[in-house]
């Protein structure tokens, strides 16, 4: 009997009213970023071509990636109902991150999401978890983005080199880091990974060496997620 | 005030654009709970609430910072602002900012603000396109399920990893050694089984130090090699 009753109110139309302002703030602050950025194109010698053609690659690149959230998404409307399960989809954290925060709220209940004993209350709790995780990663940027900006600055006043290298470095930590979290994760999440990999390198190579490839550089993370999915799957059978 | 940094009209914009909308998505997000709590009175009691904090904190807290400090150097300030708020930023924002830059031939420390801008540009269609994506799903999201081929529904659980395959490609060819290096902490830590706190920052961290200890001697080394030429140099006027 509870479990229907949270499940009402989760897909009350109504919620859509509270949802939908923080997207389209969501969605108004990247067509602003993105008119800053053309509006000093020309500054950084960037031609209408070039702005044109990484508007084409953010799009196509951007299809497979956020295709891979149906899946999550369904099953997560299932629990949490449309309106939340949308909204958190389509702002701060990833679909692991919202599923664990939810999971940690129905936890402060000795339950779990979606199981008997979730009700309106842990139902809630779930949201109010999402919420305050969401909303950390935007104080932390808040406090201190700006600061990192002047920090930079400096920086890069006493030695141009350190920022960089820095910069390289943490970023190869963090991707490296993943990919082995990835790769250990199971043995069809580490043949995805690799295929991938390769597939990336390939394309790359072709693109710089063949004038005729260059349409497979350019949207080689689309195609090379395409051919280690598919891939994958009929390597590794149905689950 | 002295020290005063003047930044140009673009990151004077970045900034404020930044501050403005996350204030807003701050404020907003409480939407939900509070609507929650005004019409059916629902809420957990305080303490619930703050002990799900310090869950949260325990586990995230460090990350907060350390992905900053990890991203900005490459997707700059406007990278974070619209990363962070779009979310998904490992997964979705910056495989499209760095393929956006592969696919133009741009190199961040020899274009910088090309770089910047491009991301931007491409991290903005991302964002068009994602939110398109769970309105898409949000409205017809089960039809979708029951004609999309069971092959290919399976084959999006590998979304996932193949997108991090995409990642490791573009950023272990900018500097293989330098990823080499980073993989094998990650192996040695993965094999460490810490709390799993730990693991981003001990790697971010080992990674960054032996690049600066690598940078550190090539400059002394290069110091060494001018100092040489210099005495050279006195001897041949002698």
């Amino acid at each position: 009997m509870e479990n229907l009753d949270y499940m009402q109110v989760a897909n009350d139309p109504k919620l859509w009213l509270v949802t939908i302002p923080i997207i389209a703030v969501v969605v108004i602050q990247a067509i602003l970023y993105v008119r800053n950025g053309l509006s000093h194109a020309k500054e950084a010698d960037l031609s209408k071509e070039e702005c044109k053609k990484a508007f084409k690659v953010g799009i196509v690149s951007s299809i497979g990636p956020s295709f891979g959230v149906v899946t999550v998404m369904l099953s997560m409307i299932a629990i949490l109902g449309t309106p939340v399960t949308w909204q958190r989809l389509s702002m701060v954290g990833n679909a692991q991150q919202e599923m664990l925060m939810a999971e940690i709220g129905a936890g402060l209940y000795n339950t779990q999401v979606g199981r008997p004993g979730y009700g309106l209350e842990q139902f809630t709790a779930s949201m109010w978890m999402q919420t305050l995780h969401g909303i950390n990663w935007l104080i932390a940027v808040l406090l201190l983005l700006h600061r990192m900006e002047k920090v930079k600055v400096r920086v890069a006043k006493k030695d141009a080199y350190i920022l960089p290298i820095v910069g390289s470095a943490a970023l190869a930590g963090v991707i490296a880091m993943l990919g082995a979290t990835q790769a250990k994760s199971s043995n069809g999440n580490a043949i995805a990974l690799l295929i991938a990999a390769l597939s990336m390198v390939v394309f790359t190579k072709l693109g710089d060496k063949y004038k005729s490839f260059r349409k497979l550089k350019e949207y080689g993370v689309g195609f090379s997620m395409l051919i280690a999915m598919v891939l994958t799957r009929l390597i590794m059978g149905p689950k | 005030m002295k020290n005063k940094i003047e930044y140009d009209k673009y990151t004077v914009n970045t900034i404020r654009i930044g501050i403005t909308t996350c204030l807003l998505g701050v404020i907003l997000s409480f939407g939900p709970p509070l609507y929650l709590y005004l019409v059916y009175g629902a809420i957990p009691p305080g303490k619930s609430i703050l002990s799900g904090y310090l869950v949260i904190l325990s586990m995230f807290g460090i990350s907060y910072f350390t992905d900053m400090i990890a991203f900005y150097p490459v997707a700059g300030l406007t990278g974070i602002y619209m990363g962070y708020f779009a979310g998904n930023m490992s997964g979705l924002r910056l495989p499209v900012m760095l393929a956006a830059r592969e696919a133009l031939g741009i190199n961040q420390q020899s274009e910088p603000k090309k770089a910047e801008i491009v991301g931007t540009i491409a991290m903005g269609a991302s964002v068009f396109v994602s939110v398109a994506a769970t309105s898409l799903v949000a409205i017809i999201g089960p039809w979708i399920l029951s004609v999309l081929p069971q092959v290919i529904i399976e084959a999006f659980d590998y979304a996932s990893p193949a997108i991090m395959g995409t990642l490791v490609a573009i950023v272990g060819r900018q500097d293989v050694k330098r990823f080499v290096i980073a993989s094998v902490l990650a192996g040695v830590v993965l094999f460490m089984d810490l709390p799993a706190l730990f693991n981003f920052p001990l790697v971010i961290f080992a990674s960054i130090a032996i690049s600066l200890y690598e940078y550190k001697k090539h400059k002394e080394k290069a110091e060494e090699e001018d100092r040489k030429e210099e005495k050279d140099k006195e001897v041949q006027f002698e």
